[in-house]
């Protein structure tokens, strides 16, 4: 509901940024990098490197402005482009190395309830802790809403990979919460 | 605690989240964006090099249109030099006048030396009555040659350096040299023909002369009213479309009249 006038006030900034006004793109900066570079941060293992892909999405942003239409939020749409430059960069530094695994069984059970509520720092050292290709698609399935159709377009990869990377990604993230609840119970 | 859905979890907490970038991240921004500019700068060197080579070739057009104006002047110029050429063509006049007294001056000794030579005559054989004549005509001759020489000196005198001058008035040298030339052939024709030349026949010659020189001088002033020109014409045309309409119309009336009269029968 908030979303309509908050769009509404950003669209005059927008037409200033779009004619290279650097105010104005100073101002959008100021309201969306701080968001932005959380999600390059969940993608890229650390705070440099998120900023520098969150600059270069942002350039993008800038350089891109005049083909925005006003369609859908200006948040999602920078956004996506935030996560696509976050994939580039992986890509770049050949991180992202998918192996075809044909067969994985009971892809589809993954509700994971766990008695724990993980705070924010924690959430993210877990997820570091993934393989690259594990947490890309985690975070693009689990966090950003994308189905495996679109995360197999995006990374360029089959379905069954993308299905196969939750799959893996969610098994060891849940055994990580699982020794860290047994640890903790074994302190108390 | 409430059973958490991991996922949720995580998305929720990560959604919330944001991280403040480091101090000079806008700074770092806006050097990359300031350095894609010299890339539109071309385009706007092009755009700018374009229209001011379009305002060389407008203002090139506009002057060219207006050259036949500055042609014009020149040509006024040439008409505000030609008192100088008309001071030159009445010295010239002068000068002319000068020689036509002189040779009027010779026409009018004529008479007594004429009655002298036939006194003499009467005294003298026939191969001495052609000497005086002779003289005479040498006499005339030099009057004539020194005159010339001395319209010829006046009229180098007066000519400036201007070139378009100095082609006028030697154009209009060369013709009234001719002239000069034309009106001594003449005189001498009559003198060898008659005898007798009256101070009328001469003047007449000088006159006709005089006004040849006028008309030529006309003739190069090329002083031309441009405005009775196309009045002329656009009285011409008038007339001829006034014609064709009361012809058009007479024929018109001609058909009516014939096919009335053919109905009636």
């Amino acid at each position: 509901m908030k979303i309509i006038p908050l769009h509404k006030e950003y669209s005059q900034l927008i037409a200033k940024a779009a004619k290279d006004n650097r105010r104005a793109q100073q101002q959008l900066f100021k309201i969306f990098a701080p968001k932005m570079m959380s999600v390059c941060r969940q993608y890229l293992k650390n705070n440099t490197k998120a900023e520098e892909v969150m600059l270069a999405g942002f350039f993008k942003v800038f350089n891109h402005l005049k083909d925005y239409r006003n369609e859908g939020s200006f948040e999602g749409w920078i956004r996506r482009i935030m996560v696509n430059e976050s994939i580039s960069q992986l890509r770049k530094d050949k991180k992202l190395h998918f192996v075809h695994e044909a067969k994985i069984e009971n892809t589809e059970v993954h509700a994971t309830f766990i008695e724990t509520s993980l705070e924010t720092d924690e959430i993210q050292k877990m997820i570091d802790n993934l393989p690259d290709g594990y947490r890309t698609v985690f975070i693009l399935y689990a966090v950003e809403g994308y189905k495996h159709s679109e995360i197999a377009e995006m990374l360029q990869i089959n379905e069954s990979t993308s299905k196969s990377q939750l799959f893996k990604a969610r098994k060891m993230l849940q055994t990580t919460i699982k020794k860290q609840n047994n640890i903790s119970y074994g302190a108390s | 605690m409430a059973p958490h859905n991991l996922e949720d979890n995580i998305r929720k907490k990560l959604d919330a989240r944001s991280i403040q970038p480091s101090a000079n991240a806008w700074d770092k921004l806006e050097a990359k964006l300031d350095a894609t500019k010299p890339k539109k700068r071309p385009v706007f060197w092009y755009l700018a090099a374009a229209s001011f080579v379009g305002f060389v070739i407008v203002t090139s057009v506009f002057l060219f249109t207006n050259n036949p104006e500055i042609e014009n002047q020149i040509v006024e110029n040439n008409n505000l030099n030609a008192p100088v050429y008309d001071d030159d063509s009445k010295k010239l006049n002068n000068n002319f006048e000068d020689a036509k007294i002189a040779s009027e001056d010779n026409t009018k000794e004529v008479p007594p030396q004429n009655s002298s030579t036939k006194q003499d005559a009467e005294k003298q054989t026939g191969v001495a009555k052609q000497k005086p004549a002779l003289s005479q005509k040498s006499k005339i001759d030099t009057k004539i040659k020194d005159n010339r020489a001395i319209a010829k000196t006046s009229a180098k005198q007066n000519t400036t350096p201007k070139s378009v001058e100095e082609l006028i008035v030697d154009e209009n040298d060369d013709f009234f040299k001719n002239k000069v030339n034309e009106v001594v052939a003449s005189v001498k024709k009559l003198q060898e023909d008659n005898d007798n030349i009256t101070a009328t026949e001469v003047e007449n010659l000088l006159n006709n002369a005089r006004r040849d020189i006028e008309m030529q001088r006309i003739l190069n002033n090329q002083k031309v009213d441009a405005n009775a020109l196309l009045q002329d014409v656009e009285w011409e045309l008038e007339k001829s479309f006034r014609d064709k309409v009361f012809e058009a119309l007479g024929e018109g009336f001609n058909k009516v009249r014939t096919a009335v009269l053919e109905r009636n029968d």
